[in-house]
């Protein structure tokens, strides 16, 4: 399939074209391959949990790889490293609030029973770092240490996330 | 299985079956990941104009004020406590120093700490205190008025015997209100100390959105090496400043074409290209440049790992100086952590702020430790003790876990005791860090 056409703006003058060492190498990269292919299906599942939305969660998935990609030549943990990409672009993307609202509700209406589609009416109510943590825990299965590596903040306040987080959850499905 | 288990349990359940609702996930291949920052894409986001959040939910938060009109005719924006006795003299490079002293702030939700607050979420408020830094006035009459705060070290969650290197963790907020020719708008992030060489952290959005005149607006903590900054912002606006006691606030015009307008008003388009940034010295050499995809505005978005940010998960070796009856040092520390922790029945709030270090503005958390302990939920909990290292014969770490019951258990959590008059006491740090678990924030020694 021919690639599509790059969108043309409408004042092309004023629009930087990628320097030649900024476009990133096109040929193979085996390593990097494989590891995009092995682990993106797993982080657009945590994106879309986190963002409530796969469509979205895909895009800022390929977005986080890009970065990733950037790094390559000088990342020791990929995973880790490129997970954090991935909730850092989530986190990014949830500071819009209305898009937020809007997609909320949307990841629930697939789930055939019913009190997990209240959970995760519940999740996307959370605050966006409480959410993260909840889905990188109890969705991952990642510890406390790796959660807060994620998230960039200190394991402690991992637990002070999660806390909250499950006393909300509760309190929304014993409503 | 008990009841927390189960509800844990249940909830990976959902969350497996929310991962899954969309069928499976077959993500495009590598090759497109390869092409895609070639592509200028669009962006969908939301307004990053605080003045649309504000106008548009009618409202204005406490102590702050943004919008097209004041009583005066005149367009107002100002964040708390803004005075004009915090004002200095002005420089002649347009810059107004502030004078006043940057309050020292208990980070919240609120707070760039929080999360609350972000480098691309200026549409939040603050009614935590702030002292202006400096104010900048450009050639069209914009001002940017740049405002700080410092977060109480004791309420940060870290464990007590490391220090983190600089730019891991912010240790203050950081807020913008820009007024315009024809608009207004804010931005806030966190604001950082020794800022790696070669890395800038801060924010960087769009503002002013709703007014149709939008502008790119960033503002940064540099390098100590790093004496002023040159920004060409995604679609070719740029801007230069020479930092200001290690800060910077740049904005220029969103290049027409660039955006094209509100779908609706919280909601428009950006064909994001690439900020680009150039770092001088002194002498006006580059020290450094790179470029990130919008909306990064940091080489430290995605930090390298093994930079030294993640918090120790071990306790330190033993100092080379130990009690000379380790036994009973270790005894008394339980028995202080027990009044602390332990039943309060027949101990006195005296008696448990006497097992503190500096219990200045703790009866308030120490009540809720009393009162909680009587409810329900809190009945079951424990705080035990797992493990004692003497750093010297007058200062011990430990590491402990809170059991929670219902509410879940958490391991590896540290604190610290020094041995002053002869009693074992918990710092302040050790005690606030556990009531900020529980969502309690204490209040600063001297507020």
């Amino acid at each position: 399939m021919a690639e599509a056409a790059p969108h043309r703006l409408p004042d092309a003058d004023v629009v930087r074209l990628p320097r030649r060492d900024e476009v990133l190498v096109t040929a193979a990269d085996p390593d990097f391959d494989a590891f995009y292919v092995a682990s993106a299906p797993e982080l657009i599942r945590t994106a879309t949990l986190i963002v409530g939305s796969r469509a979205i969660a895909e895009d800022l998935v390929q977005d986080a790889f890009v970065r990733v990609h950037a790094r390559w030549a000088t990342v020791t943990h990929p995973t880790a490293y490129a997970r954090r990409a991935v909730v850092n672009a989530c986190r990014s993307h949830l500071r819009r609030r209305v898009l937020e609202r809007r997609h909320r509700a949307t990841l629930a209406e697939g789930v055939a029973e019913l009190e997990a589609r209240e959970l995760l009416d519940a999740l996307a109510a959370l605050p966006s770092r409480q959410r993260a943590a909840v889905v990188l825990r109890f969705y991952s299965g990642l510890s406390e240490r790796e959660t807060a590596d994620a998230l960039d903040c200190a394991p402690g306040t991992v637990g002070s996330l999660v806390h909250r987080a499950l006393a909300s959850l509760r309190d929304a499905i014993e409503r | 299985m008990d009841d927390h288990d189960d509800f844990e349990a249940r909830l990976t359940r959902a969350l497996h079956a929310g991962a899954d609702a969309d069928g499976e996930v077959t993500p495009p291949g590598p090759a497109d990941v390869h092409r895609r920052r070639d592509r200028h894409r669009r962006r969908r986001v939301v307004a990053g104009s605080a003045a649309a959040a504000l106008l548009l939910a009618g409202a204005v938060t406490a102590g702050w004020a943004a919008g097209r009109d004041g009583d005066d005719g005149e367009r107002v924006v100002g964040g708390p406590s803004t005075t004009a006795d915090e004002r200095g003299d002005p420089r002649d490079d347009g810059i107004v120093l502030g004078s006043g002293e940057i309050p020292t702030v208990v980070p919240d939700h609120r707070s760039s700490l929080g999360g609350g607050s972000s480098a691309s979420d200026p549409g939040e408020p603050t009614d935590l205190p702030t002292a202006v830094l400096f104010a900048r006035t450009l050639d069209d009459g914009t001002t940017l008025e740049v405002r700080a705060n410092a977060y109480d070290p004791s309420s940060l969650d870290l464990p007590p015997f490391w220090d983190p290197p600089g730019g891991c963790y912010p240790v203050g907020d950081l807020y913008v209100s820009a007024r315009f020719p024809d608009a207004v708008g804010q931005l806030a992030t966190g604001r950082y100390v020794d800022v790696a060489p070669g890395d800038l952290r801060g924010g960087i959005d769009v503002v002013a959105l709703a007014e149709g005149a939008p502008r790119w607006l960033a503002v940064a903590t540099v390098p100590a090496d790093v004496a002023s900054v040159v920004i060409r912002f995604p679609g070719g606006g740029e801007d230069s400043l020479t930092a200001v006691d290690g800060v910077v606030v740049l904005t220029a015009p969103v290049t027409p074409g660039l955006f094209d307008g509100p779908a609706d008003v919280h909601e428009y388009s950006v064909q994001a290209g690439d900020t680009e940034v150039e770092m001088l010295d002194d002498a006006g050499a580059v020290v450094a440049s790179w470029s990130a995809p919008w909306p990064y505005f940091s080489l430290g978005e995605v930090p390298v790992m093994g930079a030294g940010c993640t918090a120790p998960t071990a306790l330190p070796d033993p100092g080379p100086w130990q009690p000379a009856d380790p036994a009973a040092a270790e005894a008394a520390i339980r028995t202080s952590w027990e009044v602390m922790y332990g039943d309060p029945t027949g101990r006195t709030l005296e008696e448990q702020a006497a097992v503190v270090d500096d219990p200045r503005n703790l009866s308030e958390g120490l009540e809720s430790i009393r009162s909680r302990y009587d409810a329900e939920q809190i009945a079951t909990t424990t705080v035990a003790i797992e493990e004692i290292v003497f750093e010297s014969a007058e200062r011990a770490y430990v590491r402990y876990s809170v059991d929670a019951g219902p509410l879940g258990t958490f391991g590896d959590r540290f604190g610290e005791l020094r041995l002053i008059g002869g009693t074992w006491k918990l710092t302040r740090h050790t005690v606030c860090s556990l009531l900020g678990l529980g969502g309690y924030r204490c209040p600063p020694v001297d507020g």
